[in-house]
């Protein structure tokens, strides 16, 4: 058994060629609410959730990318994030549905079904985080507003709100721990950052068994760079592997970046070169049969 | 020296020269037609270096593959500028060790053969049989196999050396039973009766074995019979639990002896080889190679392995060290008794010569047994009462049932 672990960056193209290639019964997602935030008007934005339901969904892409209710509840001075229908409808019923203390579990394994998707996504904590991002001129926002306001490069400080309170869903916590593999699908360096923060599941990813392999985003966004910075880490993938090097066995890595080899010399960690393709259909495949070698 | 070659797709070259680039490594290279063969050779101590660094970068899990060679002959490689303990390479000790250790047909029959010959020697009190025995005894791989897994933390190892070493001390006791059974006229020989009592030189052996066959598995130069150590620990033992059953089936008296003597020195041996073993492995720097993360579990896992098998170790040992601290107790009232006789004898019959005196001291009941021979110039009424002196003398100061056997001889 497979867990992968997502986050609120997807590369589509990737995750779906993988899955296809798994047989359903063979692996679980699970999605990491590291980006998860909260708007103004008090919805909670799942965004590894929403992003998962958008790219798994056999729904029609148009169904999928509708705007409709954005646009009539921004209209009500409801919403500013710009969000799908799909996203919307998701996030208002998943507060509702938390705010009436109801099992996060049994609600993705309704929304999941009414969606026709066959892949069990799984929660990893209850209750949800909110991510708050602090401003250079102390002004506190939620993530969205940072990307859309483009003030990445005003981040001062992140944290979340009552991460003490946060604990582990019971049923993951017994999928994390029976898996053979744990994959860490192109998360980003706040989410690393964020496994680290809660105790429990630094726990299990520490004591883990089986093998903890994190598939290396191609490149580091600006968001990224950011974090790395904020945290103390060089600004590339060097500091993206320095700072995860305890919670993982193996990091899988474009073979072109044949730097990594030479600056990581001295970290004690597998470091698997493949080829990294995630645009082309024919290449993707090669990317994928190499990711399934290393995953046997 | 080692010669590595390494069989890689051509594709992946530029991969595996980045690598070994990093550690300063010069190699020579031939080209097939997909692949390519790149030969290093380097010193013992940098082989391990040498595979964690290209199978970090997936050689032999997921392209590729490698293999060691042993060289004989060839000009010394240029020094890397990374130091290492001379010992063999983890790759090297445990692909040895993962055969050694495996349950086959061949690792029975050598059991069985060994267990035949420990008894034989045991019952007709042979030491030749019985160091034959030693010599084609197979433990030596389970026993460190099982070491090598709990350091490592391969489950896989563990398991099977554990599985191979409990069904072949099975056979030994097994086959010590039948042997004792066919044998017609048994009876306890004084080898059998001494591994019965196991002593405190009993646990310095078993360590001393460990440490030893810890120490030749780590050595890069091959050492031959190290196994015989291991063997001399763990075959006789279990040959005469074996033994012992049958005596008590046969109602041969000390049976009970036999079988309990033996359980104490097995399991002791056992638990010192392996905690031994694994102290040993744990601070030569043999650790998992895979990643930190593995590194620090197989760390934890180690470190609470031990310490069961240590406070087994002491428990087992409680018997052994309360009879060693009774057997010093025993010599040393012992030597006062004796020390007593002779101020005695010196004060009161100065013209007594003393022969010879032996006093056997038994705490368990509580007796002392006192062998005097003396020499006297003439037989008279006062020596014939001196038994009787000694008895109460010895009784009276140190409050124990004495027994006193006394020879007169005449001097002329």
């Amino acid at each position: 058994m497979i867990s992968i672990l997502i986050d609120g960056f997807i590369t589509e193209k990737l995750l779906l060629s993988l899955t296809k290639k798994l047989s359903e019964d063979s692996f679980v997602i699970v999605s990491i609410p590291s980006f998860d935030c909260e708007t103004s008007s008090g919805i909670h934005i799942s965004l590894a959730f929403n992003n998962l339901l958008k790219v798994l969904s056999p729904e029609k892409k148009r169904t999928k990318y509708e705007y409709k209710l954005f646009h009539f509840l921004k209209k009500l001075n409801f919403i500013e994030n710009k969000q799908t229908d799909l996203e919307l409808t998701v996030s208002m019923l998943q507060t509702i549905w938390v705010k009436n203390g109801l099992p996060l579990r049994a609600f993705y394994e309704r929304i999941t079904r009414g969606l026709n998707i066959s892949t069990t996504i799984l929660p990893l904590l209850e209750p949800l985080p909110n991510l708050i991002i602090e401003l250079e001129d102390g002004d506190k926002k939620n993530f969205l507003d940072v990307i859309d306001g483009d003030l990445t490069e005003k981040i001062k400080k992140i944290s979340y709100d009552e991460l003490d309170k946060i604990k582990l869903v019971t049923e993951t916590k017994k999928v994390l721990e029976n898996s053979d593999k744990i994959l860490l699908f192109q998360i980003s360096p706040l989410t690393v950052y964020f496994l680290k923060s809660i105790g429990t599941l630094k726990k299990i990813l520490e004591t883990f068994k089986g093998t903890i392999l994190y598939l290396l985003p191609k490149k580091l966004r600006q968001i990224d760079k950011k974090f790395l910075s904020i945290l103390k880490y060089s600004e590339d993938l060097t500091g993206l592997i320095q700072m995860s090097q305890e919670q993982v066995d193996a990091v899988i890595f474009d073979e072109k970046q044949r730097y990594l080899i030479r600056e990581l010399s001295d970290v004690k960690l597998t470091l698997y070169p493949t080829p990294y393709y995630i645009k082309e259909d024919k290449k993707i495949n090669e990317f994928i049969e190499s990711l399934l070698k290393i995953l046997e | 020296m080692r010669a590595i070659h390494i069989i890689i797709p051509k594709d992946k070259e530029k991969i595996v020269t980045t690598a070994l680039g990093s550690l300063g490594i010069k190699h020579e290279k031939i080209e097939g037609s997909g692949n390519i063969l790149l030969i290093l050779t380097v010193a013992e101590e940098h082989v391990e270096l040498v595979i964690d660094a290209i199978k970090k970068i997936g050689v032999g899990t997921i392209y590729g593959t490698y293999q060691i060679y042993n060289v004989e002959s060839a000009p010394k490689p240029a020094k890397l500028g990374f130091k290492a303990t001379k010992r063999a390479s983890r790759e090297e000790i445990l692909s040895d060790f993962q055969e050694k250790a495996e349950l086959t047909g061949n690792y029975v029959l050598s059991g069985i053969s060994a267990s035949v010959l420990a008894t034989l020697g045991l019952l007709t009190d042979n030491i030749i049989i019985t160091i034959a025995s030693m010599i084609i005894a197979p433990y030596f791989g389970p026993m460190i196999g099982t070491s090598l897994g709990i350091v490592l933390n391969i489950d896989e190892l563990r398991r099977e050396s554990l599985k191979s070493e409990i069904i072949g001390l099975g056979l030994s006791v097994l086959t010590g039973f039948i042997f004792s059974m066919i044998l017609p006229y048994t009876i306890p020989t004084s080898r059998m009766l001494a591994i019965s009592n196991p002593t405190y030189i009993d646990i310095i052996f078993a360590i001393m074995a460990g440490l030893a066959a810890a120490i030749s598995v780590v050595n890069v130069e091959a050492t031959a019979l190290v196994g015989v150590a291991i063997a001399a620990s763990i075959v006789p033992p279990a040959s005469n639990i074996g033994i012992g059953f049958a005596f008590l089936l046969k109602g041969v008296p000390s049976a009970y002896t036999l079988m309990f003597g033996s359980t104490i020195l097995l399991a002791i041996n056992v638990l010192a080889i392996t905690t031994t073993s694994i102290l040993f492995f744990w601070l030569t720097g043999i650790k998992p190679g895979e990643s930190i993360r593995k590194e620090l579990i197989a760390k934890k896992i180690a470190k609470q392995r031990l310490l069961a098998l240590l406070i087994s170790f002491f428990i087992v040992s409680i018997p052994i060290l309360l009879l060693t601290l009774d057997h010093f107790e025993e010599k040393q009232i012992e030597r006062e008794i004796s020390d007593t006789i002779e101020s005695f004898l010196s004060s009161n019959y100065p013209d007594l010569e003393i022969i010879d005196l032996n006093v056997v001291y038994t705490k368990a009941e509580n007796m002392t047994y006192i062998y005097l021979t003396i020499g006297a110039h003439e037989i008279n009424a006062s020596l014939s009462n001196l038994a009787e002196s000694l008895r109460i003398l010895i009784s009276n100061t140190y409050h124990i049932k004495t027994r006193i056997y006394l020879s007169v001889y005449l001097i002329a």
